[in-house]
């Protein structure tokens, strides 16, 4: 099975200071990949490179996706080969309706017109799945949303637009216990054998719905240890200290 | 009248060395031939206005010379509603020539009205000049809605008074988006107790235009409200000057008033100017001002585009994002559309 994702000694800095220092990684079809890892140690600027912020500058190494070297690709060039990210922190867009934006980032993704009727429809079902208020679809996008709802509207948008690889970059962080299991459950769904997801958490609550194939420890800009599932365990019980040295 | 003007003169002036008390320029076309607006209205809303002195004789407009050469060159009408009706006047503004219009608006008590002021036309080196004012009674409701579409090689100047009486309530709302010059002057007195006034104008700059805005909410009432907001986008070389004053007069206890001026600037080039004020003669009131101009923020681009907007398309839906909110409030779809449109053409 070809690989999705290719991270390649990937070197990252922002303004100057590095943060990554020389990530491999590589996610195949139908796997769920975990980054775990303390605050500071550069889970979310992996996420950030991956989709290609250009806050965030690669001094070294290469995102291969799909077979074709990304590491220069525009973050909508990104987006429209089959990335997603959700944000940890997701931005109002007031003036533009929860259903007009998705419909129109899944047609500008697509390449293709989306008929009106059945979006709709789509996009309720969608909604109801995610105990999601429909009425929330006229409303501006994240405007006025709690952080729950914001989080939620993430996964609206990752389950419609059906990427090959979603980056959750601290999805489940600031959400009470109902709003992770229902953003866990949406996940669930949206995974099959022929997409990807990583997700960057440290929390394990987020993990209990789901089954990870990897997941990975980074400290300090680095991966320190990857394993099986059994590894978010060892995490709880151990904490970061015992993976410090080994960065 | 190709004389030198001052424009919006600051009601406290401030040091001179930052040029912005007042804005210098003239009148276009002020001489020129000019075409009438078209009113929709029930029949006896709207009669010929014979007096043509000034609900307040002091009120300067953009420019008392220029006020005074409206009233003497223009048309002149009287919009009444009586106490306790209701009433929706709708104002077409066709500028295939010069526009000089005034309108006197008398809302009586607990009357409730709704004008919609549509500007649209081609003409092109004239202005499109109105002067509207509004006495609106006690518990009266009134809503303003204004949509600048004229073409950008057109100035307009606007003059607008206002005064409520007890608990009136006003909502303006602009929308900017033509003309090559524009001048705007909208002094409020809020001199009845507990009564209120909202005001939202949108604006979007291009190339080599002007917006000129002069909002004065002067607070002689008790428990009286007012809240500004004036916000927009500038590209090119346009540029935008914001003169927003809250002043608290003797007896306005326990008044409050805000002002925000928000701009987005896309370019370099651009020249925003903002100057909120705060003038107070009464304790127990409270006074809130707020300016931000700032570039496309990052972040917001970065969002958008993980979502597979380019970075045009990207900065589109920030700038129409910003301006929509006003515009979703117009109430009426096709001219919510056409302003959409024209915001679209520009962006």
């Amino acid at each position: 099975m070809a690989e999705l994702l290719q991270v390649k000694d990937l070197e990252v800095s922002v303004e100057g200071k590095k943060i990554l220092k020389g990530i491999n990684l590589t996610i195949n079809p139908g796997e769920i990949h975990v980054v775990m890892g303390t605050n500071g140690a550069g889970k979310s600027t992996l996420a950030n490179a991956i989709m290609g912020n250009p806050i965030y500058t690669v001094d070294k190494g290469s995102i291969v996706f799909d077979g074709n070297d990304i590491t220069e690709d525009a973050v909508n060039d990104r987006a429209k080969a089959g990335i997603f990210m959700s944000f940890q922190h997701p931005i109002s867009v007031p003036g533009i309706t929860v259903e007009n934006f998705i419909r129109t980032a899944k047609s500008t993704i697509t390449g293709e017109n989306v008929r009106a009727l059945a979006f709709k429809k789509e996009l309720k079902a969608k909604m109801d799945e995610l105990s999601f208020d429909a009425a929330y679809a006229q409303r501006y996008v994240n405007e006025g949303f709690s952080g729950g709802e914001r989080k939620k509207n993430e996964i609206l948008q990752m389950s419609i637009l059906d990427p090959k690889l979603a980056i959750l970059d601290e999805t489940d962080s600031g959400l009470d216990v109902d709003a992770v299991r229902i953003v866990s459950e949406g996940v669930n769904r949206f995974h099959n054998e022929k997409n990807s997801v990583l997700i960057i958490t440290h929390h394990n609550q987020i993990l209990q719905k789901l089954n990870p194939t990897f997941v990975h420890v980074l400290i300090n800009g680095k991966i320190v240890k990857t394993g099986d599932a059994s590894l978010v365990k060892e995490i709880e019980e151990k904490g970061y200290d015992a993976y410090k040295e080994l960065a | 009248m190709s004389e030198n003007l001052l424009f919006n003169v600051l009601p406290r002036p401030t040091f001179r060395w930052l040029r912005v008390n007042h804005t210098q320029g003239q009148v276009l076309g002020a001489t020129d031939e000019r075409a009438n607006v078209v009113i929709n209205a029930n029949a006896g809303v709207v009669t010929p206005l014979i007096n043509t002195e000034l609900v307040k004789a002091t009120f300067p407009g953009v420019n008392p010379t220029a006020l005074q050469n409206l009233i003497s060159t223009g048309e002149a009408h009287l919009i009444t509603v009586p106490a306790n009706g209701k009433e929706v006047v709708i104002i077409e503004v066709n500028a295939a020539k010069r526009i000089a219009s005034r309108f006197q608006f008398h809302v009586g008590d607990r009357a409730e009205l709704e004008v919609l002021i549509l500007m649209t036309g081609d003409a092109k080196d004239t202005s499109v000049e109105t002067f509207t004012e509004f006495i609106i009674g006690e518990e009266a409701n009134v809503v303003v809605k204004k949509v600048n579409l004229i073409s950008e090689e057109l100035q307009q100047i606007e003059h607008r008074y206002t005064k409520l009486a007890d608990r009136a309530n006003v909502e303006f709302i602009n929308i900017e988006i033509g003309g090559k010059e524009n001048i705007l002057h909208f002094e409020q007195d809020l001199a009845g107790e507990e009564c209120e006034l909202i005001h939202d104008l949108a604006y979007l700059g291009d190339k080599e235009q002007k917006f000129d805005i002069f909002m004065l909410m002067s607070h002689g009432g008790k428990k009286s409200k007012s809240d500004i907001h004036t916000l927009g986008a500038l590209s090119d070389v346009s540029k935008k000057s914001f003169r927003g004053t809250l002043d608290f007069l003797h007896g306005a206890t326990g008044s409050e008033g805000a002002e925000e001026d928000t701009c987005l600037l896309l370019d370099p080039t651009v020249k925003s100017v903002s100057l909120p004020l705060l003038l107070c003669k009464e304790d127990n009131v409270v006074g809130n001002h707020a300016a931000s101009a700032g570039q496309l923020d990052k972040t917001k681009l970065f969002y958008l585009m993980s979502r597979g907007f380019s970075e045009a398309e990207a900065k589109h839906i920030i700038v129409e994002s910003m301006i929509r909110p006003i515009i979703d409030r117009i109430g009426n779809e096709d001219i919510e559309e056409a302003a959409l449109t024209a915001v679209r053409n520009k962006i």
